[in-house]
Parts: C-alpha cells; sequence; structure tokens
C-alpha cells in the first residue's frame, strides 16, 4: 500500500508543475569537442585545454526514501526526450541517492559516445540527451521517477576557414589580417569563435610563433619574429568547444625595423628625455607652499 | 473698494521672484581640438635630402585631435558683476599613427601612439553682470590655468617606448610637462530658451545656470621655457566647446 502510495507520488512528480520546478539536471561542460570524442588532441585550437570528463550533476526536489536510487542513462543520438523508464545504467551502475536530493557523476566524453553512437565526425552537431531518474527502493521498472534531462552538444562541426589572409610587417612581429570565413549549412555559428594565427619558417610546417584573438576587429600581432626573415602565415577559425577550421590559405610577410614616435624624435635630436619636468616643479612649488601656508591658518 | 484692489495688485507686485539655489561652485565638460607644438623644436632644420624635420608629422600627421577635458570649480568670490571660480581639471588626449621604417623612411608601418592626461589648477572670472542684470544670455570670462600634461608615448607592441640618445642612453617615452594658459571665452545662457526646466533643474538638482560656451586659448607647456623640455603648447590657438553649471 505504501508502495503504490509512493508510486502515485512519483506520478504526481512527473507531472509538471510545482513538484517538479526544483529538479534539475545539468551537464559540465555542456559541449565537447572532435578530439574530445576522440580522446586525442590538438594543438592549433589549444583552449582551456582539452575535456577529460563531463560532470553531469542533479538535483531533485521531491522526497528521498532510504534505499532509493539514481540512475543516469544516455539513449541513442537520435532521441529526442527521455524514455519512461530508462535502459542500462550509464557507467555500469547506478547511484544511492542521499538525503539531500543532490547528486554528481563524471564521466569520460568517449562513454557518452559509445552510448549514443552519435559520430565524433558528424558534419553537423549532435546533440546527446542524458536523462537521470529516480528508483524508489532502486526498482527502474515500475514507474522510475524522472529527475530531468540535460544535452551534451557533440560539437563536431568545424568552422569555414578565414579568407584573404595577409601579413603586414611590424617591427619583430607580423600583424596578421583576414576576413572570417562564411558559415554554411554545416556550421551556422557566427559568433563564439577565436582565431589563431600560426607564423611558420617559410616553406615548413615548423611553427615559430603563434597568437590567438578572441575577434577580427583588428589584426593578430604575432611578436617574436627576426626583422628581415621572410614567414609563412596561416590562420584558422576556432570553434566554441575548439575545433578548429582548415588552414587559411599560406600568405607571407617579413618583419622589419620600425621607429616608433619616441625613437623617430629621439633620433632626430630631441631634446625631452621623458620623467617630470623639473622646471615645472620649481614654479609649482611657491603654489603648493602658498596653499600649505593657508590651510595652516585655517586650522 | 479701489484701494483694497490697488493694495492686492501691489501685494502681487511685490511677490518677490522665486529665489535660486544658493550658488557655490561650477563644473565644466569641454572637448578641444589640440595638437602638440613638437615640431617647433626642429624649426628650420632639414634631413640630408631637405626635407624638414617634423617627427611629430611623420608620426600622427598635422590633424588636430580631439582633448576632452572636466574641470570642478569652488566660487571663492561671487558679486553682482561676476564670479571667480578656482578650481582643478583632468582631462585626456590621444593619437595612434605608424611608425617609419629604419632602412627606408619613406616606408610607414608598425603602429605607434601618443597619450596625454592634462591636469590643471584653473581661476576663471566669469561676468554674471549680463546674464544677472541686463537679463542677456550670455556670460563672458576669462581664464588662467597651471598646468601639467602627463604624457606617454607607446610602440607597435603597445608598451611604453624607450629610445637610444645620441650620447648612447637609454630614455623611456612617458613624463610630465608643466606649463600655463590664458583663455578666453563667452557662455550662453541657456536657462533662457527654457526658463521652467532651468527652474526644475535648479529645484531637483540645484544647477542655477546651464551654460553652452565657447573658448579660445593659448598654452605655454614646455616646463616653463626649460632647454630640456619639449613642446607640448597647442599649435597655435586651441579652441573648445563645452558645457557649463553653475551651481
Amino acid at each position: 500500500m505504501a508502495r503504490s502510495a509512493r508510486s502515485l507520488l512519483a506520478l504526481a512528480l512527473l507531472l509538471p508543475g510545482a513538484a517538479l520546478a526544483q529538479s534539475a539536471v545539468g551537464v559540465n561542460p555542456n559541449q565537447i569537442s572532435r578530439t574530445d570524442c576522440q580522446g586525442t588532441t590538438q594543438t592549433i585550437c589549444p583552449g582551456s585545454g582539452a575535456v577529460t570528463s563531463v560532470a553531469v550533476n542533479w538535483t531533485y526536489g521531491g522526497t528521498i526514501n532510504t534505499g532509493d536510487k539514481y540512475r543516469i542513462f544516455v539513449p541513442s543520438s537520435s532521441t529526442t526526450s527521455c524514455p519512461t523508464a530508462p535502459g542500462a545504467a550509464f557507467g555500469g551502475s547506478d547511484i544511492i541517492a542521499t538525503s539531500s536530493g543532490v547528486g554528481t557523476a563524471s564521466f569520460a566524453p568517449s562513454l557518452f559516445q559509445s552510448a549514443s553512437g552519435a559520430s565524433c565526425t558528424a558534419a553537423t552537431d549532435t546533440g546527446v540527451l542524458v536523462c537521470v531518474y529516480l528508483g524508489l527502493a532502486g526498482d527502474f521498472t515500475t514507474s522510475p521517477v524522472l529527475v530531468g534531462s540535460a544535452t551534451l552538444l557533440f560539437q563536431t562541426a568545424v568552422p569555414p576557414a578565414p579568407v584573404n589572409v595577409t601579413a603586414q610587417s611590424a617591427t619583430a612581429a607580423l600583424i596578421v589580417g583576414f576576413t572570417p570565413g562564411q558559415p554554411d549549412a554545416t556550421f551556422t555559428a557566427s559568433s563564439g569563435l577565436t582565431y589563431r594565427v600560426q607564423v611558420l619558417a617559410q616553406g615548413t610546417s615548423s611553427v615559430v610563433a603563434s597568437s590567438s584573438q578572441s575577434n577580427q576587429t583588428s589584426g593578430i600581432r604575432v611578436e617574436g619574429l627576426q626583422n628581415d626573415v621572410t614567414y609563412d602565415v596561416v590562420a584558422y577559425a576556432c570553434s566554441a568547444a575548439n575545433n578548429p577550421s582548415p588552414a587559411s590559405a599560406t600568405a607571407q610577410g617579413t618583419p622589419r625595423v620600425y621607429l616608433n614616435f619616441w625613437q623617430t624624435y629621439q633620433l632626430a635630436g630631441g631634446v625631452e628625455q621623458g620623467g617630470c619636468g623639473s622646471g615645472g616643479t620649481g614654479a609649482l612649488a611657491p603654489l603648493l607652499a602658498a596653499l600649505a601656508l593657508l590651510r595652516r591658518r585655517r586650522a | 473698494m479701489r484701494r483694497l484692489l490697488l493694495a492686492a495688485s501691489l501685494a502681487v507686485l511685490a511677490t518677490p521672484a522665486r529665489a535660486e539655489s544658493p550658488r557655490w561652485g561650477s563644473f565644466q565638460f569641454s572637448i578641444s581640438w589640440y595638437r602638440p607644438d613638437i615640431d617647433s623644436e626642429f624649426a628650420g632644420r632639414t634631413t640630408s635630402g631637405g626635407l624638414p624635420i617634423a617627427p611629430y608629422a611623420a608620426s600622427f600627421g598635422n590633424s588636430n585631435q580631439i582633448m576632452f577635458q572636466g574641470v570642478f570649480s569652488k566660487s571663492l568670490w561671487i558679486t553682482q558683476v561676476g564670479t571667480l571660480d578656482l578650481g582643478v581639471g583632468a582631462g585626456y588626449w590621444g593619437v595612434k599613427g605608424q611608425g617609419i621604417q629604419a632602412a627606408d623612411p619613406t616606408v610607414k608601418g608598425d603602429t605607434t601612439s601618443m597619450g596625454i592626461v592634462p591636469i590643471s589648477l584653473v581661476a576663471t572670472y566669469r561676468f554674471d553682470w549680463f546674464v544677472e542684470s541686463l537679463k542677456v544670455p550670455l556670460a563672458p570670462y576669462l581664464r588662467a590655468s597651471l598646468l601639467d600634461y602627463v604624457w606617454w608615448v607607446n610602440g607597435g607592441s603597445g608598451g611604453t617606448a624607450s629610445a637610444i640618445t645620441a650620447s648612447g642612453t637609454l630614455v623611456k617615452g612617458s613624463g610630465s610637462t608643466f606649463g600655463y594658459s590664458f583663455a578666453a571665452g563667452l557662455g550662453l545662457d541657456l536657462n533662457f530658451f527654457d526658463p521652467k526646466l532651468a527652474r526644475e533643474f535648479d529645484n531637483e538638482v540645484g544647477v542655477n545656470h546651464t551654460m553652452f560656451y565657447g573658448e579660445v586659448s593659448k598654452s605655454w607647456v614646455n616646463d616653463f621655457g626649460s632647454s630640456t623640455s619639449w613642446d607640448l603648447s597647442s599649435v597655435g590657438v586651441m579652441w573648445t566647446i563645452g558645457l557649463l553649471f553653475v551651481f
């Protein structure tokens, strides 16, 4: 009897309403790149580092009883909503529920790939559903409670390569300009991109220096180069999940020594040497003294 | 009855005009067109090719750039004729340009920039007599300022530039240069165009007068003629427009 009452309660909790309002499921990070999915690394778009684990977090707003368990279930990538009852436990085992209603578990990105069957190299992104259930007394066959779901994005689409790449000469540096490639049917995002520039020894794939920038409003300055040496330059776009675009067409540039204004002024024989003007300090001293005297008299 | 009406009329006429809030200072915000006269140091000198030496123009050109300034003043002396204000001000001016290739000075490239924060101690005498007594919305003023221009020059990588002098000393491109300026200006009292709004502004914020003003000034910013200072005086006179709030 008590069990059927709890089942009714569980059914009520499944209905949209206040009872479900406090329950939530999330994944962190909520997207992974091609290489994260494949468990490999790439150096073009290093970002903040490869994703080695994805945390599933949840909060259950209902009552937890002794013996209740959570089950994480990852359905096929073609599934758009969580089934009424979960399949086999993701990660191999259920998780004992605690009275706080809060839980978390971490998994390798490749596990989500194998469970969902999503492709790591699909031309378009794939959303993989992550469902969390509460099994009353550990039973997931009789009216399990769906705590909630979240979507882990397999961000496998690659952004278009930058075009019109130029390498403008600067002192021991090159200023690389480019135009973002046009997003197409497979990659539609035009925001959230970063741009990476690599300077290569001419005619080789040896990277001499690189730099990145989160927008394309101005050229990317690559420092640490040798003046009067010609370099090859390629640019990449990096998606939010750090998928690199194909390399742009190669441009070439040669750093030269340019004199900035201060150097030009000194070379012309200018008398200013920088620092505070002594003449001015001397002139202002009487004024400061007068102000100090006035203040003392008032006091 | 007639005497009663007359008394009532006189009472109405005798009602004093609504008093302004007490005045004690002012704030002004201005924009000026400024270019430092650095190249005057090289007047008459030419390169081996006969071209005039003008390092500022070579890097930044000959256009004036906008200088923003704000001055907060305390009124020291308020009379029927005018007001003497003493204030402090600060602002910003910046210019960006291109470097010159060492191997071929005709080729420009890389970036260079210069910035100035002008700090000022300002004494202003404003003739309020036209506004207060003649009800003419014009307030001419005279101003004298002590100036401290805190400046810096950046190279292409964005850091403060440094250079080797002819004597082989490494010098950093930052410092400050003192000077002074005199100005004359004319304020247009906007209260005359919307007295109701002006009264509300005074009641709610305490601003007695709002003026649009134009000013012409001449500065001497070269550490008072020091032989080791460059000249950050404005080229010619400097034109300024701004808004003045008297409170």
